[in-house]
């Protein structure tokens, strides 16, 4: 199926599931890196470098939403089916995301409990891990979803 | 007690309208190709507004109604 064959919300999906996972790659390495999230606040280098592989998510994503904007004149590109499909991709989304921070902090606390104090790197890596995992999330719940109803006819 | 199954006669009636393309009702229905492809495929059911919208391409001057297009099965 070519490019020209999808619908807008299929290949936003496959487009941001493409720039989300680069950039969750890039982020991931970059916390990892060292001396691993914890010291993610106090190496200005790989703050930085986080913080591009977020940007690179963003403006990938949205230059992708750009181009494959509605055209003026142009058939519908989406309808009631794209809705349905993103408004339950959003709920899944949702879900995902919120237990993912739940098992991230609980771990933060059992871990560093007895500590009293979580490092502020993890917060930074909660803060951008949050927000690409959500968009991870989001396109391959769509690209499932998609398939499910029909999107391969 | 079961939701029942609503089928329809959409690839049937394009044929029978002059080999219509999915596409070409998707554009006349207001709505996008995949949606047909999917509705086609029983992948997908309709809004009721859709659904009269695809009954009135195909029965502009032939008298196809709605139930004509959509069957519901329970």
């Amino acid at each position: 199926m070519g490019l020209g064959e999808m619908s807008q919300t299929r290949l936003r999906a496959w487009l941001a599931c493409m720039i989300w996972t680069l950039a969750g790659v890039g982020f991931m390495l970059t916390s990892f890196s060292g001396g691993g999230p914890s010291e993610l606040d106090t190496d200005s280098m790989r703050h930085v470098t986080g913080a591009a592989a977020l940007g690179f998510g963003f403006v990938g994503y949205w230059l992708a939403l750009w181009f494959t904007r509605q055209r003026k004149g142009g058939p519908p590109v989406s309808d009631e089916r794209d809705l349905q499909i993103v408004a339950r991709a959003n709920q899944a989304t949702l879900v995902v995301v919120l237990v993912g921070i739940f098992v991230l902090t609980i771990g933060l606390w059992t871990v560093y409990e007895p500590e009293g104090q979580v490092p502020v790197g993890w917060m930074w890596f909660l803060a951008y891990g949050s927000a690409i995992l959500a968009y991870v999330t989001s396109s391959v719940t769509i690209l499932i979803l998609d398939w499910r109803m029909g999107g391969h006819g | 007690m079961g939701e029942g199954v609503i089928k329809n006669q959409i690839r049937r009636l394009r044929f029978e309208h002059g080999e219509m393309t999915q596409q070409e009702l998707a554009e006349r229905a207001g709505c996008t190709r995949q949606t047909i492809g999917a509705l086609e495929q029983g992948g997908y059911v309709p809004s009721l507004a859709l659904a009269f919208r695809i009954a009135r391409v195909f029965g502009v001057g032939v008298g196809v109604g709605v139930e004509d297009v959509f069957e519901f099965e329970p």
